[in-house]
Protein backbone atom coordinates (compact mmCIF):
# COMPACT_ATOMS: atom_id res chain seq x y z
CA UNK A 1 0.00 0.00 0.00
CA UNK A 2 3.12 2.07 0.08
CA UNK A 3 1.40 5.02 -0.84
CA UNK A 4 2.41 8.84 0.31
CA UNK A 5 1.81 9.40 3.63
CA UNK A 6 -1.42 12.10 4.07
CA UNK A 7 0.47 13.10 7.56
CA UNK A 8 3.16 12.72 9.05
CA UNK A 9 4.84 13.56 12.59
CA UNK A 10 8.54 14.17 12.89
CA UNK A 11 9.46 14.11 16.96
CA UNK A 12 7.19 15.89 18.05
CA UNK A 13 7.26 16.77 21.97
CA UNK A 14 4.09 19.08 23.34
CA UNK A 15 3.82 20.22 27.05
CA UNK A 16 0.89 22.04 28.26
CA UNK A 17 1.59 25.30 29.88
CA UNK A 18 1.94 24.87 33.51
CA UNK A 19 2.39 21.07 33.39
CA UNK A 20 5.57 19.56 35.04
CA UNK A 21 6.05 16.89 32.21
CA UNK A 22 5.65 16.67 28.57
CA UNK A 23 2.57 15.12 26.66
CA UNK A 24 3.94 14.31 23.73
CA UNK A 25 7.83 13.06 23.48
CA UNK A 26 9.16 11.61 20.46
CA UNK A 27 6.01 11.12 18.19
CA UNK A 28 7.11 10.15 15.04
CA UNK A 29 3.64 9.18 12.93
CA UNK A 30 3.01 8.34 9.46
CA UNK A 31 -0.70 7.81 8.31
CA UNK A 32 -1.32 6.43 4.93
CA UNK A 33 -4.38 6.84 2.65
CA UNK A 34 -7.49 3.99 3.83
CA UNK A 35 -5.57 2.81 6.91
CA UNK A 36 -7.81 3.30 9.74
CA UNK A 37 -5.64 3.58 12.79
CA UNK A 38 -6.71 2.78 16.60
CA UNK A 39 -4.81 4.26 19.57
CA UNK A 40 -4.94 3.03 22.77
CA UNK A 41 -3.53 3.48 26.15
CA UNK A 42 -4.13 4.27 29.60
CA UNK A 43 -6.25 6.86 31.04
CA UNK A 44 -3.94 10.01 30.73
CA UNK A 45 -1.80 8.44 28.22
CA UNK A 46 -1.25 11.40 25.90
CA UNK A 47 -4.36 9.45 23.50
CA UNK A 48 -6.35 13.17 23.51
CA UNK A 49 -3.04 15.03 22.89
CA UNK A 50 -2.22 13.05 20.08
CA UNK A 51 -5.04 13.08 18.33
CA UNK A 52 -5.66 16.97 19.12
CA UNK A 53 -2.16 17.01 17.21
CA UNK A 54 -2.19 15.16 14.78
CA UNK A 55 -5.48 17.57 13.56
CA UNK A 56 -3.34 20.67 14.03
CA UNK A 57 -5.74 22.17 17.12
CA UNK A 58 -2.13 21.69 18.99
CA UNK A 59 -0.35 23.99 18.76
CA UNK A 60 -2.88 26.51 17.00
CA UNK A 61 -5.64 26.47 19.88
CA UNK A 62 -3.55 25.48 22.97
CA UNK A 63 -1.31 27.30 25.27
CA UNK A 64 1.84 25.21 25.58
CA UNK A 65 5.59 24.74 23.78
CA UNK A 66 5.65 22.38 20.90
CA UNK A 67 9.24 20.96 19.21
CA UNK A 68 9.15 19.07 16.09
CA UNK A 69 7.17 18.83 12.84
CA UNK A 70 3.65 18.25 11.92
CA UNK A 71 2.94 17.84 7.76
CA UNK A 72 -0.18 17.43 6.20
CA UNK A 73 -1.84 18.19 2.56
CA UNK A 74 -4.97 16.56 3.76
CA UNK A 75 -8.38 17.96 4.45
CA UNK A 76 -9.32 16.44 8.21
CA UNK A 77 -12.30 16.24 10.57
CA UNK A 78 -12.26 15.57 14.36
CA UNK A 79 -14.82 14.23 16.40
CA UNK A 80 -14.59 14.47 20.59
CA UNK A 81 -16.04 12.38 23.33
CA UNK A 82 -18.99 14.11 24.35
CA UNK A 83 -20.74 14.96 21.14
CA UNK A 84 -22.85 17.52 22.97
CA UNK A 85 -19.89 20.31 23.68
CA UNK A 86 -19.34 20.74 20.22
CA UNK A 87 -23.61 20.73 19.56
CA UNK A 88 -24.43 24.09 18.64
CA UNK A 89 -27.28 24.24 16.61
CA UNK A 90 -31.24 23.46 17.60
CA UNK A 91 -31.89 21.17 14.81
CA UNK A 92 -29.99 18.16 13.16
CA UNK A 93 -29.97 20.31 9.67
CA UNK A 94 -28.97 23.41 11.54
CA UNK A 95 -26.11 21.79 13.17
CA UNK A 96 -25.02 20.36 9.98
CA UNK A 97 -24.86 23.65 8.28
CA UNK A 98 -23.61 25.90 10.15
CA UNK A 99 -20.18 25.29 9.38
CA UNK A 100 -20.79 24.68 5.44
CA UNK A 101 -22.35 28.53 5.59
CA UNK A 102 -19.33 29.65 7.11
CA UNK A 103 -17.02 28.01 4.23
CA UNK A 104 -19.17 30.06 1.82
CA UNK A 105 -21.62 27.28 0.48
CA UNK A 106 -25.11 28.37 -1.76
CA UNK A 107 -28.18 26.77 -0.19
CA UNK A 108 -28.58 24.07 -2.45
CA UNK A 109 -25.50 22.77 -1.99
CA UNK A 110 -25.77 22.67 1.60
CA UNK A 111 -29.20 20.93 1.13
CA UNK A 112 -27.85 18.02 -1.28
CA UNK A 113 -24.52 18.20 1.24
CA UNK A 114 -26.38 17.21 4.53
CA UNK A 115 -29.21 14.95 2.90
CA UNK A 116 -25.26 12.96 1.56
CA UNK A 117 -24.03 12.94 4.74
CA UNK A 118 -27.38 11.90 7.33
CA UNK A 119 -27.71 9.45 4.69
CA UNK A 120 -23.77 8.22 4.86
CA UNK A 121 -24.33 8.08 8.89
CA UNK A 122 -27.49 6.67 8.90
CA UNK A 123 -29.68 9.25 9.89
CA UNK A 124 -32.13 10.07 7.15
CA UNK A 125 -34.81 11.56 8.16
CA UNK A 126 -33.07 13.54 11.33
CA UNK A 127 -32.83 16.71 9.67
CA UNK A 128 -35.46 18.31 11.94
CA UNK A 129 -34.80 16.89 15.16
CA UNK A 130 -32.90 18.57 18.24
CA UNK A 131 -29.54 16.64 18.21
CA UNK A 132 -29.67 16.86 21.78
CA UNK A 133 -33.23 14.63 21.96
CA UNK A 134 -31.28 11.80 20.52
CA UNK A 135 -29.99 8.73 21.90
CA UNK A 136 -26.21 8.87 22.29
CA UNK A 137 -25.05 6.83 19.06
CA UNK A 138 -27.13 9.31 17.39
CA UNK A 139 -25.40 11.96 18.38
CA UNK A 140 -22.14 10.85 18.17
CA UNK A 141 -23.42 9.77 14.43
CA UNK A 142 -24.59 13.67 14.02
CA UNK A 143 -20.90 14.55 15.25
CA UNK A 144 -19.70 12.55 13.24
CA UNK A 145 -21.75 13.87 10.33
CA UNK A 146 -20.87 17.02 10.89
CA UNK A 147 -17.04 16.41 10.67
CA UNK A 148 -17.36 14.84 7.56
CA UNK A 149 -19.87 17.46 6.04
CA UNK A 150 -16.46 18.92 4.36
CA UNK A 151 -15.68 15.74 3.16
CA UNK A 152 -12.02 15.21 4.79
CA UNK A 153 -10.25 12.18 3.60
CA UNK A 154 -9.40 11.53 7.06
CA UNK A 155 -11.47 11.42 10.15
CA UNK A 156 -10.30 11.52 13.72
CA UNK A 157 -12.34 10.34 16.64
CA UNK A 158 -11.47 10.90 19.81
CA UNK A 159 -12.65 8.02 22.58
CA UNK A 160 -16.17 8.43 20.19
CA UNK A 161 -17.82 5.70 22.57
CA UNK A 162 -16.98 6.06 26.02
CA UNK A 163 -19.74 8.13 27.10
CA UNK A 164 -21.83 5.71 25.18
CA UNK A 165 -23.73 2.71 26.69
CA UNK A 166 -22.80 -0.37 24.43
CA UNK A 167 -25.62 -0.29 22.00
CA UNK A 168 -24.64 3.41 21.16
CA UNK A 169 -21.28 2.47 20.79
CA UNK A 170 -21.82 -0.79 18.56
CA UNK A 171 -23.76 2.24 16.06
CA UNK A 172 -20.86 4.08 16.34
CA UNK A 173 -18.07 1.22 15.70
CA UNK A 174 -20.42 -0.10 12.72
CA UNK A 175 -20.98 3.31 11.22
CA UNK A 176 -16.87 3.07 10.73
CA UNK A 177 -16.23 -0.13 9.69
CA UNK A 178 -19.16 0.74 6.52
CA UNK A 179 -16.93 4.12 6.16
CA UNK A 180 -13.54 1.86 5.84
CA UNK A 181 -15.24 -0.73 4.02
CA UNK A 182 -17.32 1.70 1.59
CA UNK A 183 -15.50 4.82 1.48
CA UNK A 184 -12.15 3.96 2.10
CA UNK A 185 -11.28 6.86 4.62
CA UNK A 186 -8.78 6.77 6.79
CA UNK A 187 -9.73 6.70 9.94
CA UNK A 188 -7.65 7.17 13.54
CA UNK A 189 -9.46 6.29 16.69
CA UNK A 190 -8.62 6.31 20.11
CA UNK A 191 -10.50 3.77 22.74
CA UNK A 192 -10.19 1.49 24.98
CA UNK A 193 -12.44 -1.12 23.71
CA UNK A 194 -9.91 -3.05 21.82
CA UNK A 195 -12.08 -6.14 21.03
CA UNK A 196 -13.86 -3.46 18.36
CA UNK A 197 -10.52 -2.51 17.35
CA UNK A 198 -9.30 -5.87 16.63
CA UNK A 199 -12.53 -6.27 14.31
CA UNK A 200 -11.47 -2.99 12.07
CA UNK A 201 -8.62 -1.86 12.35
CA UNK A 202 -5.14 -2.21 9.81
CA UNK A 203 -2.97 -1.15 12.92
CA UNK A 204 -2.57 -0.13 16.50
CA UNK A 205 -0.64 2.28 18.46
CA UNK A 206 -0.14 2.09 22.11
CA UNK A 207 0.65 5.96 23.85
CA UNK A 208 2.03 5.52 27.61
CA UNK A 209 3.24 8.21 29.01
CA UNK A 210 2.88 10.84 26.26
CA UNK A 211 5.25 8.25 24.08
CA UNK A 212 4.52 5.52 21.34
CA UNK A 213 5.42 1.94 22.76
CA UNK A 214 4.28 -0.14 19.46
CA UNK A 215 2.98 0.78 16.15
CA UNK A 216 2.58 -2.44 14.45
CA UNK A 217 -0.13 -4.13 12.04
CA UNK A 218 -3.06 -5.22 14.22
CA UNK A 219 -2.48 -8.87 14.15
CA UNK A 220 1.46 -8.68 15.26
CA UNK A 221 0.48 -5.85 17.85
CA UNK A 222 -1.88 -8.23 19.84
CA UNK A 223 0.33 -10.79 19.67
CA UNK A 224 2.45 -8.14 22.17
CA UNK A 225 0.63 -9.51 25.09
CA UNK A 226 3.15 -9.04 27.94
CA UNK A 227 3.62 -5.68 26.82
CA UNK A 228 -0.26 -4.98 26.98
CA UNK A 229 -0.34 -6.13 30.08
CA UNK A 230 2.08 -3.59 31.75
CA UNK A 231 0.57 -0.94 30.58
CA UNK A 232 -3.02 -2.11 31.36
CA UNK A 233 -4.59 -2.63 28.12
CA UNK A 234 -7.21 -5.11 27.80
CA UNK A 235 -5.95 -7.91 25.54
CA UNK A 236 -9.40 -9.16 24.12
CA UNK A 237 -10.65 -12.53 25.16
CA UNK A 238 -10.04 -14.55 22.02
CA UNK A 239 -6.97 -13.55 21.85
CA UNK A 240 -5.40 -14.53 25.55
CA UNK A 241 -7.39 -17.61 25.19
CA UNK A 242 -5.84 -18.39 22.35
CA UNK A 243 -2.47 -18.08 23.86
CA UNK A 244 -3.46 -20.31 26.78
CA UNK A 245 -5.06 -22.90 24.65
CA UNK A 246 -1.46 -23.11 22.63
CA UNK A 247 0.43 -23.07 26.23
CA UNK A 248 -1.72 -26.20 27.32
CA UNK A 249 -0.77 -27.79 23.78
CA UNK A 250 -4.84 -27.61 22.44
CA UNK A 251 -3.55 -25.75 19.77
CA UNK A 252 -0.46 -26.22 18.07
CA UNK A 253 2.63 -23.77 17.81
CA UNK A 254 2.20 -23.51 13.95
CA UNK A 255 0.90 -21.67 11.88
CA UNK A 256 1.05 -18.97 14.06
CA UNK A 257 -1.79 -16.66 12.83
CA UNK A 258 -3.17 -14.65 15.70
CA UNK A 259 -7.27 -15.41 15.87
CA UNK A 260 -8.99 -12.44 16.02
CA UNK A 261 -12.00 -13.17 16.31
CA UNK A 262 -14.21 -16.07 18.20
CA UNK A 263 -15.06 -17.62 14.08
CA UNK A 264 -11.45 -17.77 13.60
CA UNK A 265 -10.20 -18.95 16.63
CA UNK A 266 -12.90 -21.85 16.82
CA UNK A 267 -11.71 -22.74 13.38
CA UNK A 268 -7.87 -23.58 14.72
CA UNK A 269 -9.39 -25.79 17.48
CA UNK A 270 -11.72 -27.46 15.10
CA UNK A 271 -8.87 -27.92 12.69
CA UNK A 272 -6.52 -29.18 15.81
CA UNK A 273 -9.02 -31.00 16.96
CA UNK A 274 -9.16 -32.88 13.78
CA UNK A 275 -5.66 -33.41 12.83
CA UNK A 276 -5.45 -34.88 16.49
CA UNK A 277 -8.44 -37.74 15.60
CA UNK A 278 -6.22 -38.15 12.09
CA UNK A 279 -3.40 -39.31 13.73
CA UNK A 280 -4.96 -41.73 15.84
CA UNK B 1 -30.41 -17.12 53.04
CA UNK B 2 -32.96 -14.91 54.68
CA UNK B 3 -34.68 -12.12 51.97
CA UNK B 4 -33.77 -8.97 52.28
CA UNK B 5 -35.47 -7.49 49.58
CA UNK B 6 -38.60 -8.42 47.98
CA UNK B 7 -40.34 -7.33 44.80
CA UNK B 8 -44.38 -8.32 45.00
CA UNK B 9 -46.12 -7.60 41.58
CA UNK B 10 -44.30 -4.28 41.27
CA UNK B 11 -45.20 -1.53 38.60
CA UNK B 12 -43.94 2.24 38.17
CA UNK B 13 -44.39 4.39 35.84
CA UNK B 14 -43.43 8.38 35.23
CA UNK B 15 -46.89 10.19 34.65
CA UNK B 16 -49.22 8.78 32.10
CA UNK B 17 -46.75 7.16 29.71
CA UNK B 18 -46.39 3.30 29.25
CA UNK B 19 -45.32 2.02 32.93
CA UNK B 20 -41.23 1.05 33.55
CA UNK B 21 -41.92 -1.90 35.43
CA UNK B 22 -44.79 -4.33 34.30
CA UNK B 23 -45.46 -6.66 37.46
CA UNK B 24 -41.66 -7.32 38.91
CA UNK B 25 -41.72 -10.02 41.34
CA UNK B 26 -38.69 -11.49 42.56
CA UNK B 27 -36.17 -11.46 45.95
CA UNK B 28 -32.91 -11.18 46.65
CA UNK B 29 -31.21 -12.81 49.61
CA UNK B 30 -28.69 -11.91 52.13
CA UNK B 31 -25.30 -11.84 50.43
CA UNK B 32 -26.30 -12.72 47.31
CA UNK B 33 -24.10 -10.94 44.24
CA UNK B 34 -26.66 -10.19 41.36
CA UNK B 35 -26.22 -8.51 38.20
CA UNK B 36 -29.32 -7.16 36.61
CA UNK B 37 -28.98 -6.31 32.78
CA UNK B 38 -30.95 -5.53 30.12
CA UNK B 39 -31.41 -3.01 27.21
CA UNK B 40 -31.82 0.48 26.77
CA UNK B 41 -35.19 1.77 28.45
CA UNK B 42 -35.42 -2.17 29.91
CA UNK B 43 -36.17 -0.67 33.34
CA UNK B 44 -33.57 -1.91 35.06
CA UNK B 45 -32.36 1.68 36.97
CA UNK B 46 -35.94 1.91 38.02
CA UNK B 47 -35.61 -1.46 39.31
CA UNK B 48 -32.39 -1.25 41.19
CA UNK B 49 -33.98 2.37 42.45
CA UNK B 50 -36.67 1.15 44.03
CA UNK B 51 -34.22 -1.07 46.48
CA UNK B 52 -33.62 2.02 49.08
CA UNK B 53 -37.16 3.60 48.20
CA UNK B 54 -35.53 6.41 45.61
CA UNK B 55 -38.87 5.39 43.29
CA UNK B 56 -41.75 3.63 45.48
CA UNK B 57 -44.22 1.22 43.32
CA UNK B 58 -47.53 2.88 41.90
CA UNK B 59 -48.84 -0.54 42.13
CA UNK B 60 -47.46 -3.67 44.05
CA UNK B 61 -44.89 -3.70 47.15
CA UNK B 62 -41.13 -3.28 47.98
CA UNK B 63 -40.34 -4.50 51.07
CA UNK B 64 -36.72 -4.13 52.29
CA UNK B 65 -36.47 -6.12 55.90
CA UNK B 66 -39.73 -7.07 55.70
CA UNK B 67 -40.85 -3.46 55.69
CA UNK B 68 -42.75 -1.33 52.93
CA UNK B 69 -40.75 1.09 51.63
CA UNK B 70 -43.54 3.53 51.10
CA UNK B 71 -43.51 3.52 54.85
CA UNK B 72 -39.91 4.77 55.13
CA UNK B 73 -37.83 7.59 53.61
CA UNK B 74 -34.67 6.95 51.39
CA UNK B 75 -32.54 8.63 54.60
CA UNK B 76 -34.14 5.49 57.11
CA UNK B 77 -33.41 3.02 53.77
CA UNK B 78 -29.77 4.32 53.83
CA UNK B 79 -28.43 2.84 56.64
CA UNK B 80 -29.30 -0.48 54.96
CA UNK B 81 -29.25 0.03 51.30
CA UNK B 82 -27.17 2.39 49.57
CA UNK B 83 -27.06 3.33 45.89
CA UNK B 84 -24.09 4.18 43.77
CA UNK B 85 -24.90 6.43 40.78
CA UNK B 86 -23.42 5.74 37.26
CA UNK B 87 -21.45 8.78 37.24
CA UNK B 88 -19.95 10.03 40.37
CA UNK B 89 -19.83 13.54 39.59
CA UNK B 90 -23.71 13.23 40.10
CA UNK B 91 -23.01 12.68 43.93
CA UNK B 92 -20.08 14.38 44.75
CA UNK B 93 -19.95 17.69 45.81
CA UNK B 94 -17.46 18.49 48.83
CA UNK B 95 -13.89 20.54 48.91
CA UNK B 96 -12.24 17.49 50.18
CA UNK B 97 -12.47 13.23 49.87
CA UNK B 98 -12.67 13.00 53.68
CA UNK B 99 -15.44 16.21 53.98
CA UNK B 100 -16.97 13.99 50.98
CA UNK B 101 -17.56 10.25 52.65
CA UNK B 102 -17.88 12.09 56.24
CA UNK B 103 -21.15 13.98 54.85
CA UNK B 104 -23.65 10.34 55.04
CA UNK B 105 -22.53 9.89 58.47
CA UNK B 106 -22.87 13.05 59.86
CA UNK B 107 -26.16 13.77 58.92
CA UNK B 108 -27.01 10.54 60.56
CA UNK B 109 -25.80 11.95 63.67
CA UNK B 110 -23.32 9.82 64.90
CA UNK B 111 -20.23 11.55 67.39
CA UNK B 112 -17.32 12.78 65.62
CA UNK B 113 -15.21 10.06 66.96
CA UNK B 114 -17.65 7.45 64.87
CA UNK B 115 -17.51 9.56 62.51
CA UNK B 116 -13.49 9.14 62.15
CA UNK B 117 -13.57 5.80 62.74
CA UNK B 118 -16.51 5.11 60.03
CA UNK B 119 -14.80 7.36 57.60
CA UNK B 120 -11.16 6.05 58.00
CA UNK B 121 -12.74 2.35 57.52
CA UNK B 122 -14.59 2.90 54.25
CA UNK B 123 -11.43 4.98 52.78
CA UNK B 124 -8.98 1.52 53.74
CA UNK B 125 -12.02 -0.16 51.92
CA UNK B 126 -11.44 1.36 48.68
CA UNK B 127 -8.12 1.54 48.54
CA UNK B 128 -8.05 5.82 49.67
CA UNK B 129 -6.96 5.63 52.90
CA UNK B 130 -3.57 8.32 51.73
CA UNK B 131 -6.14 10.46 49.96
CA UNK B 132 -8.36 12.16 52.24
CA UNK B 133 -7.25 15.71 52.41
CA UNK B 134 -7.49 15.63 47.88
CA UNK B 135 -10.15 17.61 46.36
CA UNK B 136 -12.17 15.11 44.22
CA UNK B 137 -12.92 17.18 41.52
CA UNK B 138 -8.68 16.83 40.77
CA UNK B 139 -8.70 12.95 40.60
CA UNK B 140 -8.84 10.49 38.03
CA UNK B 141 -12.65 9.25 36.96
CA UNK B 142 -11.77 5.68 38.93
CA UNK B 143 -10.80 7.53 42.06
CA UNK B 144 -13.80 9.39 42.11
CA UNK B 145 -15.88 6.37 41.02
CA UNK B 146 -13.94 5.23 44.63
CA UNK B 147 -15.12 7.96 46.70
CA UNK B 148 -18.74 7.34 45.44
CA UNK B 149 -18.11 4.08 46.90
CA UNK B 150 -16.58 5.17 49.88
CA UNK B 151 -19.41 7.91 50.67
CA UNK B 152 -22.22 4.81 50.80
CA UNK B 153 -19.62 2.44 52.76
CA UNK B 154 -19.44 5.24 55.56
CA UNK B 155 -23.53 4.44 56.01
CA UNK B 156 -22.48 0.75 56.65
CA UNK B 157 -25.07 -0.40 54.46
CA UNK B 158 -25.74 -4.12 53.96
CA UNK B 159 -26.81 -3.80 50.29
CA UNK B 160 -25.22 -1.80 48.12
CA UNK B 161 -26.31 -1.07 44.83
CA UNK B 162 -24.25 -0.24 42.12
CA UNK B 163 -25.41 1.50 38.82
CA UNK B 164 -22.88 0.55 36.03
CA UNK B 165 -19.36 0.69 38.12
CA UNK B 166 -16.98 0.48 35.49
CA UNK B 167 -18.48 2.69 32.96
CA UNK B 168 -15.74 5.23 31.47
CA UNK B 169 -12.63 3.81 32.98
CA UNK B 170 -9.51 2.04 31.50
CA UNK B 171 -8.79 -1.39 32.06
CA UNK B 172 -6.70 -0.72 34.77
CA UNK B 173 -9.27 1.09 36.84
CA UNK B 174 -12.28 -1.14 35.70
CA UNK B 175 -10.10 -4.16 37.58
CA UNK B 176 -9.16 -2.11 40.27
CA UNK B 177 -13.21 -1.50 40.86
CA UNK B 178 -13.92 -4.38 40.35
CA UNK B 179 -11.81 -6.12 42.58
CA UNK B 180 -13.21 -3.69 45.21
CA UNK B 181 -16.62 -5.36 44.63
CA UNK B 182 -15.66 -8.48 44.88
CA UNK B 183 -13.86 -7.79 48.64
CA UNK B 184 -17.11 -5.77 49.79
CA UNK B 185 -19.09 -9.02 48.54
CA UNK B 186 -16.71 -11.53 50.00
CA UNK B 187 -16.72 -9.10 53.64
CA UNK B 188 -21.09 -9.93 53.88
CA UNK B 189 -22.60 -7.40 52.17
CA UNK B 190 -25.49 -7.86 49.23
CA UNK B 191 -24.36 -6.62 45.96
CA UNK B 192 -26.19 -5.53 43.48
CA UNK B 193 -24.69 -4.29 40.06
CA UNK B 194 -25.84 -2.78 36.53
CA UNK B 195 -24.13 -3.84 34.06
CA UNK B 196 -23.90 -3.92 30.38
CA UNK B 197 -19.88 -5.45 31.14
CA UNK B 198 -20.52 -9.27 30.68
CA UNK B 199 -17.34 -10.46 31.34
CA UNK B 200 -18.40 -8.70 35.56
CA UNK B 201 -21.43 -11.27 34.97
CA UNK B 202 -19.04 -14.53 33.58
CA UNK B 203 -16.45 -13.32 36.30
CA UNK B 204 -18.31 -12.17 39.13
CA UNK B 205 -21.93 -12.69 39.43
CA UNK B 206 -23.63 -15.62 41.51
CA UNK B 207 -27.29 -14.62 39.89
CA UNK B 208 -27.96 -12.87 36.70
CA UNK B 209 -31.64 -10.80 36.29
CA UNK B 210 -32.15 -9.99 32.92
CA UNK B 211 -35.29 -7.22 32.08
CA UNK B 212 -37.01 -6.53 29.20
CA UNK B 213 -39.74 -4.06 28.78
CA UNK B 214 -39.83 -3.59 32.60
CA UNK B 215 -40.29 -7.27 33.30
CA UNK B 216 -38.13 -9.88 34.18
CA UNK B 217 -37.18 -12.16 31.48
CA UNK B 218 -34.86 -14.34 32.53
CA UNK B 219 -33.52 -15.24 36.37
CA UNK B 220 -30.63 -17.52 36.98
CA UNK B 221 -27.05 -18.57 37.03
CA UNK B 222 -24.80 -16.76 34.41
CA UNK B 223 -24.26 -20.17 32.80
CA UNK B 224 -28.27 -20.84 32.71
CA UNK B 225 -29.02 -17.47 31.48
CA UNK B 226 -25.96 -17.21 28.69
CA UNK B 227 -27.64 -20.59 27.51
CA UNK B 228 -30.81 -18.42 26.70
CA UNK B 229 -29.52 -16.92 23.41
CA UNK B 230 -32.69 -15.37 21.91
CA UNK B 231 -33.84 -13.93 25.51
CA UNK B 232 -30.15 -12.23 25.19
CA UNK B 233 -30.27 -11.24 21.78
CA UNK B 234 -33.94 -9.31 22.51
CA UNK B 235 -31.93 -7.81 25.69
CA UNK B 236 -29.47 -6.46 23.85
CA UNK B 237 -26.42 -8.61 25.25
CA UNK B 238 -24.06 -10.37 24.06
CA UNK B 239 -21.99 -13.30 25.95
CA UNK B 240 -18.43 -13.54 26.63
CA UNK B 241 -15.95 -13.97 24.17
CA UNK B 242 -14.75 -17.25 26.07
CA UNK B 243 -18.68 -18.83 26.00
CA UNK B 244 -19.03 -17.82 22.53
CA UNK B 245 -16.06 -19.16 21.62
CA UNK B 246 -17.29 -22.69 23.57
CA UNK B 247 -20.30 -22.49 21.46
CA UNK B 248 -19.03 -21.97 18.05
CA UNK B 249 -16.66 -24.82 18.61
CA UNK B 250 -19.64 -27.51 19.60
CA UNK B 251 -18.69 -27.80 23.16
CA UNK B 252 -21.06 -29.61 25.38
CA UNK B 253 -22.88 -27.41 27.81
CA UNK B 254 -22.53 -26.42 30.50
CA UNK B 255 -20.11 -24.41 28.48
CA UNK B 256 -17.24 -22.95 30.69
CA UNK B 257 -17.32 -19.23 31.50
CA UNK B 258 -13.87 -18.35 32.39
CA UNK B 259 -10.32 -18.59 31.20
CA UNK B 260 -9.70 -21.60 33.95
CA UNK B 261 -12.83 -23.53 33.48
CA UNK B 262 -12.04 -23.57 29.66
CA UNK B 263 -9.02 -25.01 29.96
CA UNK B 264 -9.92 -27.30 32.47
CA UNK B 265 -12.52 -28.67 29.94
CA UNK B 266 -10.30 -28.60 26.90
CA UNK B 267 -7.30 -30.33 28.71
CA UNK B 268 -8.55 -31.98 31.87
CA UNK B 269 -6.29 -30.33 34.04
CA UNK B 270 -7.19 -27.20 36.32
CA UNK B 271 -4.80 -24.56 37.72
Amino acid sequence: MKKEPLLQAREVHWQYEDTAAPSLANVNLDLYPGEVVGVVGPAAAGKTTLLLTLSGLIPANYAGHFVGERKTHAELGIVFQDPETQFIGLTVEEELAFSLENAGFTDTQIEHRIGEVLELVGLKGFAERSPFELSGGEKQRVAIASALSHAPQVLLLDEPTSELDPLGAREVFSLVRRLKQENEMTIVVSSHATEELASFCDRIILVAEGRIVLDLPVREFFSQVDILDTHGIFVPEVIRLYFMLREAGVLPEMPDVLPLDVEELSRLYREAQLVREGSW
Amino acid sequence: MSTVIAFEDVWYGYETETPVLKGVSLTIGRGEFIAIIGGNGSGKTTLAKHCNGLYKPIKGVVTVNGEDTRDRSVAQLSKTVAYCYQNPDHQIFHQTVKAEVSFGPKNRGLPAAEIEQVVNEALAAVGLAHMGDAEPYFTSKGTRQKIAVASILAMRPDVIVLDEPTTGLDYRGMQEMLELVRRLHESGHTIIVITHDMRLVAEYAQRVIVMQQGKVVCDGSPAQVFAEPQILASAQVVPPAIYRFGKASGLADPIPLTYAAMKKMLTGVGD
